[in-house]
């Protein structure tokens, strides 16, 4: 059965009066007329514009170009049929269908710009590190390291000279411009050197208490100071503040979606990171070759670091080490000194890092503590 | 036999005498506001929001705003008429874009001083202009809605000068500070009446003409509760932490182990004492402070008047109290899945809780176009102030 007639309420966009109307469907037009009074008027259906259809129990809502403030509220029961007589250009932004493929084209167009965001965003963030002055990037160093280190600083003086000439080696391979400034920070049971933004760097004396020789040490400076040299700390600081932001964009509030997104965020960032350190051992070892240190040294010292490690949890470790090395920011040690290996050269004549007495003075360093 | 037809014709919107007597010595008919939105829909556009923030990197979050709130809005009805939100999500969009600018203008400042002058405190003057943004962000949002909405094909409209309401809102932020919390009646009325006294229904202007002082007896009363409870939780805090200390003693005197010290402090009977003195208040002060909250919600909606039209809440401190339990319990047991659900509940509170009274059929309202349609909303979606909610 066709729709020929039926009730609604109309509005005229003028005053608040309600009118309880009665819609009858002509060729091309809807009359619509007041109860109770004889004047009606026509809406034809090439000016009608829907502005919302009905989702029951809401009714559809229609207005006229002729005044677009007037209103015609049509029920849920009558607009199923009416909508089907209705010309397409009544539907403007809002029919279901257009809607739908204008999303999906939208959604469509978003999936690659997301894609392309994953695969070049990082790499992206990374390049505006390249803009920050060498200033501000000291400056951000020094932030970062005296609000997270706040262990004293070992000064003995001969020790100091013996870490400036091991520096000092090792910067004549260096490109960058940039100074550095290495500190030794008193604390034995660290195992761990790191590299801040502006060419900060700083050893935990636990190192120098593990290390056999000073070709070991120089192994350890000579792959922070690639990573200054990559300026893979303010490449990473970037890096995160891109995938930070952009998973804020995309997940800002979706509540438990986005603690997912955050962890997926975050595995992308090791992910990277474990680059980081791969490249640092490859530039490092090459700084070594070039200041005539023998570059074993730093495979030693790994090799050392894995023995101790597999004998205080020797089960569990083999066990989880393939998953550990996903969840890491550093690659596995294995792997590392497997690469580190197969860079290294037929062994040649390397001038001793440090002599033996020089030797001695830096891991007596911390004798003198300065906070 | 005929009373009952006509209260049948009306469906249940025009209420009895007998049931409200107060309609006679006003000679007013009380009509209700209903709101039937339906949970199932809510969800579908709320997930479909989701599911599109993720694809479009939250850019399709304004649209999705957008369609959520013109259902809300045509599921509220008052006197056989819905209303309508009329808002778009390019609007929307546009609005974000500039406040982001906005945001960017007024960082740029504080930026530039604090990479020139790291460790000197008068880059700090450079995050004054922010005290402006949060007033500013939220009469912007305001309007904006407000504007956007309208009822027999009349809009709503609010006026007034953002700068001016952030004026108010600063100055009364700061008197509730100074006079330590006894004056946040005042500042609350204040706030609310620069709102009221702005906002305009086609050429009819609403009215304000509750007063702060109607709120003091009530406010003192809760206020001096809750400061009762602190000093409580804060004697219970001292409680815990002496019988931690004595638990300490114990491991040091007689070399306990770990598991022996954990029996000394939970066995300890001033341990339960000290959570009860902790828990207590705080289950407590919410509620102590929804009698205040349920005394302003009836001050500003009793005297709220838009022309001849008059309107009152029918709210009450335990209906409240359960709309609030009820929401947090949802909320946390749901892990914010709840959240549509938590938003049906509120919307059809406020419906079940909000009365209109006057003659709405012969009032003769007419639209006007004096005042300039509203910039979209924009800054409380920078600064994330609306949740992305509604």
């Amino acid at each position: 059965m066709t729709l020929t007639a039926f009730e609604a309420r109309f509005f005229d966009g003028k005053t608040a009066k309600p009118h309880q109307v009665s819609v009858e469907l002509h060729a091309g037009r809807l009359r619509i007329s007041m109860s109770g009074e004889s004047c009606s008027s026509d809406w034809l259906y090439k000016e009608i514009v829907v502005l919302q259809q009905s989702v029951p129990p809401q009714p559809a809502t229609l207005t006229s170009l002729k005044n677009r403030d007037m209103r015609l509220y049509v029920e849920p029961e009558h607009w199923s049929s009416l909508k089907t007589e209705l010309p397409k250009t009544a539907f403007p932004a809002l029919t279901l269908s257009t809607r739908w493929r204008s999303l999906a084209g939208y959604a469509g167009l978003s999936v690659i710009f997301v894609l392309a965001a994953v695969a070049a965003g990082p790499r992206l963030f990374e390049r505006a590190s390249e803009l920050i002055p060498h200033s501000t990037e000291i400056q951000i160093g020094k932030m970062a390291l005296d609000s997270s280190i706040n262990h004293p600083v070992c000064t003995a003086p001969q020790g100091k000279a013996a870490l400036d000439k091991l520096v000092y080696m090792l910067k004549q391979g260096v490109t960058r411009d940039i100074p550095f400034n290495v500190r030794v920070v008193s604390d034995d049971e660290t195992l761990n050197a790191l590299a801040a933004p502006g060419g900060h760097l700083v050893i935990f004396s636990g190192i120098l208490k593990k290390a056999d020789s000073a070709e070991e040490v120089a192994g350890v400076l000579a792959h922070e100071m690639a990573h200054i040299e990559m300026n893979h700390p303010m490449k990473s600081l970037m890096r995160n503040l891109g995938v930070t932001l952009t998973l804020h964009m995309m997940f800002g509030d979706a509540g438990v979606l986005s603690n997912t997104a955050h962890f997926a965020g975050l595995i992308h960032q090791l992910h990277y990171s474990r680059e980081d350190e791969l490249e640092a051992d490859k530039i490092g070892h090459a700084l070594l070759e070039k200041a005539n240190i023998d570059p074993s040294g730093l495979t030693l010292f790994f090799e050392r670091i894995q023995q101790e490690g597999a004998k205080n949890n020797n089960h569990a470790y083999s066990k989880w080490s393939s998953l550990n090395e996903y969840f890491s920011t550093h690659p596995h040690t294995e792997h590392r000194v497997n690469t580190l290996k197969s860079n290294a050269t037929a062994s040649k004549n390397y001038q001793q890092a440090l002599n033996d007495s020089e030797w001695q003075a830096l891991k007596d360093i911390c004798s003198e503590q300065t906070d | 036999m005929s009373t009952i037809a006509t209260d049948q014709a009306f469906m249940g919107r025009q209420i009895t005498e007998a049931a409200q007597p107060e309609r006679i010595r006003h000679h007013l008919p009380t009509h209700r506001i209903t709101y039937d939105g339906q949970t199932g829909q809510v969800y579908k556009i709320w997930l479909l929001n989701i599911v599109m923030n993720i694809f479009t990197l939250g850019i399709y979050s304004f649209w999705g705003k957008t369609r959520l709130r013109q259902y809300v809005a045509g599921a509220f009805k008052l006197n056989k008429d819905r209303f309508e939100y009329t808002g778009t999500g390019k609007e929307l969009f546009i609005g974000f874009l500039k406040a982001m600018l906005i945001f960017l203008v007024l960082y740029l400042p504080f930026m530039t001083a604090s990479i020139i002058a790291p460790d000197a405190a008068w880059p700090l003057v450079f995050l004054i202009p922010f005290f402006y943004v949060l007033p500013v962000a939220l009469y912007s949002a305001w309007r904006y809605r407000i504007s956007r909405t309208q009822w027999r094909s009349i809009r709503f409209e609010l006026d007034g000068s953002v700068m001016k309401f952030a004026g108010v809102f600063l100055w009364r932020w700061l008197i509730n500070i100074v006079s330590l919390g006894i004056l946040i009646p005042y500042s609350d009325i204040r706030i609310y009446q620069y709102v009221a006294d702005n906002t305009y229904y086609g050429d009819i202007a609403f009215r304000f003409e509750g007063h702060g002082k109607n709120l003091m007896a009530v406010h003192l009363a809760t206020y001096s509760i809750i400061i009762g409870l602190l000093i409580f939780a804060f004697y219970g805090l001292q409680l815990m932490a002496s019988s931690f200390v004595t638990a300490q003693m114990a491991i040091a005197q007689h070399d306990l182990s770990f598991d022996e010290a954990l029996v000394i402090f939970f066995g300890n009977a001033s341990f339960f004492a000290a959570l009860t003195c902790i828990i207590v208040p705080f289950i407590l002060l919410p509620m102590v402070r929804l009698i205040y909250k349920t005394a302003l919600i009836h001050e500003i909606t009793d005297h709220l008047h838009a022309g001849e039209i008059g309107f009152k809440s029918t709210v009450t401190t335990f209906a409240l109290m359960k709309l609030k339990l009820g929401n947090f319990l949802i909320l946390i047991l749901t892990l914010g899945l709840g959240l549509p659900v938590i938003m049906q509940r509120n919307l059809r509170f406020f419906a079940q809780h909000t009365q209109v009274r006057g003659d709405l059929e012969t009032s003769s309202i007419k639209q006007t176009d004096s005042r300039k349609p509203a910039d979209a909303e924009g800054l409380n979606a920078v600064m994330g102030l609306d949740s992305g909610f509604i």
